[in-house]
């Protein structure tokens, strides 16, 4: 299903999604609060600096982020033992400062450090993976007042049409009661 | 977000309504005869007995060192999750002038404790000559007016302001709690550090570690972070302190938690250079906890201080919930217990692990006192500091 409308040049254009402006960060709270009362799954609140509190007010779940984290975390302690074992102890072992082979104390500080650093590459790709990351252009951005505004003093919540519960006349009549302006629709391409 | 919720009524002052006067003095009864049954047990064996004493005094002392901690590290940051939880901080930290007092027998016993307060000692150990410098009594004692002069003075100074406040709402004072808080740090690290050296370090003159202070500072942190987790979970169980949420639960959990693996990464750090180094005068006393029966408390608390913490509090759910983060916290404290007995018990029981009865006697008598002092302290000022310009902060808190 794809909605359409006409662009300046009367040409029927593919619709990606319906943007609409607030003037402060309370107001787009306070209607972000109101979009995620009516069930809308698809959409997205942008502002130029983190808004506090703003995922509960979106209803965004708990991130999956952490999981991934403990399975990187989980990978790198294994490597690091097996890379540390392994070699000191079956493939070439050597004696070391009179210490036995399989000495604990000193392999800690690697598992310490491969655990920290495969942690980080997880917890990095794998928010780039849930985020569908990177990519080099976005729908979005066929809208001029977004680019403009976006990282500077704008506050906006865009609603995809892809959203089921997105209707081409109540939408834009819900963003306008919450005090939105500059209602516009975003063209795919 | 703190403009989006425009009507804001805040919480009225709580005071503890509560008869815990009997309560008290059982406590105080129970803790007295307690003592009496440690002082007949010096009578018997003093050296034991006064090494289980010192045992007690630490576990609390750093309890109470660790509770000043985030009194002053609270102003110092100018926080706003701690402000309704900071005034049970201010009275953990104000019990110090008990231990003050409680110093008093280890003081008149030092010689069967520290080695080197033996006047015989210095004439035959070059060791101690060259160390002399430190290790001498007059220093001895003017750092121990230093060190309790310093906790109580101003952990007393913290909650008299904190409690004017309540009574006349002016911001001045938070200003000048704020303007004492760096220097208070300063105090607090060289106190925390000299005390664990003077007290514990030097059990054994011969030994010295230079993360021994930071050691014990980053257990005292944690586990008064415990304390005050199961203090707020009790108050709220009695209906007190219901502006707090799981956000704040939260907070505390995740320091509980830093503190806990900082705790691992000291304690570790000290071993590993130790232990690599393999210089006699440092193994010393690693050797004497990883031989014999000592081992398997040295695995214990290497499985119950730091792994079995950090993988409970792993998960976000567990530090939302007083009630699962107080089951840590109770943990943690007895895991503190087990640290602090670790690093005395092995200096007179070199054969391997064992307790002796009093080392429950002088636990049983100082938590004794303290719980009747620290009733009374509870008592004498609203449970939150109600009139902090940061409370409206604090309460609408999110993370």
């Amino acid at each position: 299903m794809s909605i359409l409308a006409k662009n300046n040049e009367g040409q029927s254009v593919e619709i990606y999604a319906i943007g609409a402006e607030f003037s402060s960060a309370a107001a787009v709270f306070e209607a972000a609060q109101k979009v995620r009362d009516q069930g809308f799954k698809w959409w997205d609140v942008y502002s130029s600096y983190p808004i506090h509190g703003m995922d509960a007010a979106m209803g965004l779940g708990k991130s999956w982020v952490s999981a991934i984290s403990l399975a990187g975390a989980a990978t790198g302690l294994t490597t690091a033992v097996l890379l540390q074992t392994i070699p000191s102890v079956f493939i070439y072992p050597m004696i070391v400062q009179g210490k036995p082979y399989f000495s604990l104390p000193a392999f800690f500080p690697i598992m310490f450090e491969l655990t920290v650093l495969f942690t980080a590459f997880a917890t990095v790709f794998g928010m780039f993976t849930i985020n569908l990351l990177p990519r080099l252009h976005h729908p979005i951005f066929n809208w001029e007042r977004f680019c403009d505004k976006a990282t500077d003093d704008g506050f906006f919540i865009v609603i995809e049409v892809a959203d089921p519960r997105y209707s081409e006349t109540d939408t834009p009549k819900l963003l306008e009661s919450l005090g939105a302006s500059n209602i516009t629709l975003i063209p795919r391409d | 977000m703190s403009d989006h919720s425009h009507t804001f009524t805040p919480p009225s002052p709580e005071r503890l309504t509560h008869d815990l006067d009997l309560v008290s003095k059982i406590s105080l009864v129970v803790g007295v005869i307690a003592l009496i049954l440690s002082a007949v047990g010096g009578y018997c064996d003093r050296v034991q007995a006064l090494h289980s004493y010192l045992f007690a005094f630490l576990y609390f002392y750093t309890i109470m060192a660790g509770a000043f901690f985030w009194t002053i590290l609270h102003h110092a940051v100018d926080a706003n999750w701690s402000v309704i939880v900071r005034r049970q901080f201010e009275n953990i930290a104000n019990l110090m002038g008990v231990m003050a007092i409680g110093f008093i027998p280890l003081f008149i016993f030092r010689e069967d404790i520290w080695k080197w307060t033996q006047p015989s000692e210095l004439a035959h150990s070059v060791l101690l000559q060259e160390k002399h410098g430190y290790l001498n009594m007059p220093f001895f004692i003017v750092r121990l007016i230093f060190y309790f002069g310093f906790f109580t003075g101003a952990a007393y100074f913290y909650r008299k302001l904190s409690t004017a406040q309540d009574s006349d709402g002016s911001i001045v004072h938070s200003w000048r709690l704020r303007w004492w808080s760096p220097l208070s740090i300063i105090g607090f690290g060289l106190a925390i550090t000299f005390s664990a050296l003077d007290w514990l370090m030097a059990l054994d003159y011969h030994w010295y570690s230079t993360m021994w202070g930071v050691y014990i500072f980053a257990g005292s942190a944690q586990s008064s972070m415990a304390t005050c987790i199961l203090i707020v979970f009790l108050l709220r169980k009695a209906g007190y302190l219901k502006p707090l949420s799981g956000e704040h639960a939260h907070i505390m959990g995740k320091l509980l938690f830093a503190f806990t693996v900082f705790w691992a990464y000291i304690a570790f750090s000290q071993y590993m250079l130790i232990w690599y180094a393999n210089i006699p005068e440092e193994t010393v006393f690693f050797i004497k906890r990883n031989n014999g029966s000592w081992t398997y408390l040295s695995v214990f608390l290497v499985a119950g201080h730091f792994i079995f913490p950090f993988l409970y509090l792993l998960t976000q759910a567990v530090k939302k919930s007083w009630a699962s983060l107080s089951v840590i916290a109770v943990w943690i404290l007895f895991m503190h217990g087990v640290d602090h007995f670790w690093i005395i018990a092995p200096v007179v029981r070199p054969d391997g692990f064992s307790m002796r009865w009093t080392d429950f006697t002088s636990f049983i008598g100082l938590a004794g006192i303290l719980v009747y002092v620290f009733i009374r302290i509870l008592g004498s000022a609203g449970l939150f500091p109600a009139r902090d310009p940061r409370l409206n902060d604090c309460i609408k808190l999110t993370n």
